[in-house]
């Protein structure tokens, strides 16, 4: 009997709530049990939150320390126990790094015959936004690490597309630099998991504003409470719980 | 009996000014043409030895000129391995006095290079400034809208706008292109691309050459801004080798010695050029070379506050207040690491990275 555990930041909650949708209608296809632990906030990636511990891995803030341990009954991440599939959301969240003033005036060469001309553009170039995004997600990366040295059964489930409405827009960062920032950024960190050994799973073209990956995420699928512009909401959830079944079920 | 050097004072006699006092106590070395002006915008460029110029410059409260600044949240890492507010722009090292007449005379629509993109790893090089982009640049395309839309505007604004050109004179040995003899910071094949004898080569730059290539610049300088007065340094850092047939150690005489002269003729003719003895201040026999690292070649922090205790000596700011007698501050080992020259130069030697 497998165990699925998706943890990790608030983007978890989403994939709980589009679990919960798939299990009332009967249509949950995992051979057993599921459990969410949204046991971080995405600004506490951007800090050491983990260490290893013998051979497993311990997680170093009260909350998360307590929550793996209220829910899986273990103060550490162990590969001993073989039932258990890790799905990490996390690793993606570079939010804080897109609402950065940087990209008021910064753009990436990209974007350089768009916006030659204009005013306050600075031209960056691709591998310095890469570096931006590996060094934002650097606790991360090295969690991935550590998850594959200690040789947990694991992969990664990337963040949402991003939202129209982002706040980042809404500041006075232009969307096209935005996107270019965005897609450089998740192109670095998903090859960085990738030679770390750890699997992206990625939202799939149906996520996305007429299926263009390279665009914004459908209307439709953003959580609208409070002042909330980047998560995405249970049917979201669901469309990525799929994906994230079908791989956990491939896997045990 | 009397002489000419009966009422001079302690300064002028090798054995009162320098023998008889502890290198960390000299005083009085430097005496400034002119003022730096709280306002005055300055900027910098040269060896690498010139790095240390804007940091100190920035920290202490003056106007440091940064024309090419990089996005504002990059961390001090990525800030320096990018080379953002290592100079006034990202120009990178620039050794040769040719180098820098070449990178004027470019910037302003006078000259461009032939040379194409340096290839390495499919990774792209600025051949004018390689060590620019630590992985290089993702293509040719990238590496020419960077250079032509971001880094030469800049540079023409570093130029245009400054009140004091800090320049540090490095080297006069260099590699050119064959073609056109456009100056390469660093010898191809060392840092990116490859090294092709038919399309590169060697010069070792003479006196007159510097002089007149530093001659031409500056006038070149105050046809485009008649305010921007000039400060020029020698690097104290020696070759770190040589393509000549001489002994290294001959081969940095002759170099430092021939820019040494020309920063000196320079003073004489342009009373809007000032010469700061960064150079002696290390070098001097009477340092007995403690202020360089084991190596030989690299400054200490302990010799890069000498210099700059000197500088500002003269050249107080507001925000620090000057003393030539307080006692040189090693930073610890991390910070000092953080603020470490980078210099492609080292590269030429092949085990830099053993």
């Amino acid at each position: 009997m497998s165990r699925l555990v998706v943890l990790g930041d608030s983007h978890a909650l989403a994939l709980a709530e589009g679990f919960a949708q798939l299990k009332a209608r009967g249509e949950e296809a995992f051979p057993g049990e599921v459990r969410f632990l949204p046991i971080f906030d995405g600004p506490d990636n951007l800090a050491p939150f983990f260490r290893r511990d013998g051979d497993g891995i311990a997680f170093l803030g009260d909350r998360p320390a307590q929550g793996i341990i209220e829910a899986l009954g273990a103060a550490m991440l162990s590969p001993e126990d073989r039932d258990t599939i890790y799905a990490f959301s996390m690793g993606l969240m570079i939010t804080l790094l897109l609402r950065q003033g940087d990209w008021k005036r910064s753009t990436p060469s990209s974007l350089a015959p768009a916006t030659h001309g204009k005013r306050h553009r600075n031209l960056v170039s691709e591998l310095l936004v890469e570096a931006m995004a590996l060094e934002n997600q650097k606790h991360v990366i090295d969690f991935a690490r550590a998850v594959r040295q200690v040789g947990l059964r694991a992969f990664i489930i990337a963040a949402p597309p991003m939202r129209e409405d982002d706040r980042a827009i809404e500041r006075g960062r232009p969307a096209a630099v935005l996107l270019e920032v965005n897609r450089i950024c998740r192109r670095a960190l998903v090859r960085s998991y990738s030679e770390a050994g750890l699997r992206v799973l990625e939202p799939p073209p149906e996520t996305y504003q007429d299926g263009d990956v390279l665009g914004f995420m459908r209307s439709d699928l953003r959580r609208l409470v409070g002042r909330d512009s980047h998560h995405g909401n249970a049917a979201y959830g669901e469309i990525m719980m799929r994906h994230v079944l079908a791989l956990a079920s491939s896997m045990s | 009996m009397t002489s000419p050097y009966s009422a001079l004072d302690p300064r002028h006699f090798w054995r009162t000014a320098v023998a008889a006092e502890n290198p960390l106590a000299w005083r009085d070395i430097y005496r400034k043409r002119f003022p730096i002006e709280p306002d005055d915008r300055i900027a910098t460029a040269g060896s690498c030895f010139a790095q240390h110029f804007a940091g100190q410059l920035s920290r202490r409260g003056f106007e440091f000129l940064d024309s090419e600044p990089g996005p504002p949240s990059l961390s001090p890492a990525l800030r320096r391995a990018f080379g953002y507010g290592v100079f006034s722009a990202r120009y990178g090292n620039i050794y040769t006095a040719r180098q820098l007449l070449q990178l004027f005379q470019e910037a302003f629509g006078e000259r461009r290079p032939a040379e194409p993109p340096w290839i390495s790893e499919g990774r792209f090089h600025d051949p004018l400034r390689p060590a620019i982009e630590p992985e290089g640049f993702v293509s040719a395309d990238e590496l020419a809208a960077l250079r032509q839309l971001a880094h030469l505007p800049a540079v023409r604004k570093v130029f245009l706008e400054c009140n004091l050109f800090v320049f540090t004179l490095g080297l006069t040995e260099a590699w050119l292109s064959a073609e056109d003899g456009t100056v390469f910071p660093s010898c191809p094949g060392t840092i990116a691309g490859e090294f092709d004898a038919s399309r590169h080569r060697f010069h070792n730059f003479g006196f007159k050459e510097v002089q007149a290539d530093m001659v031409a610049f500056i006038d070149r300088l105050r046809d485009v801004n008649a305010r921007a007065k000039v400060l020029l340094t020698v690097s104290p850092v020696p070759l770190a080798a040589t393509a000549t047939d001489n002994h290294v150690l001959e081969a940095t005489t002759y170099s430092k010695s021939v820019l040494r002269a020309v920063a000196g003729s320079l003073h004489e003719r342009f009373q809007h050029v000032d010469y700061f003895p960064s150079y002696e201040l290390v070098t001097a026999p009477a340092a007995r070379g403690m202020f360089f690292e084991p190596d030989l070649r690299n400054v200490t922090p302990v010799g890069v506050d000498q210099v700059m205790r000197h500088f500002f000596a003269e050249h107080p700011s507001p925000s620090v207040p000057a003393s030539v007698d307080r006692p040189a501050r090693r930073p610890i080992d991390d910070e000092w690491e953080e603020f470490r020259a980078v210099c492609e130069e080292a590269r030429l030697d092949p085990s830099f990275n053993a």
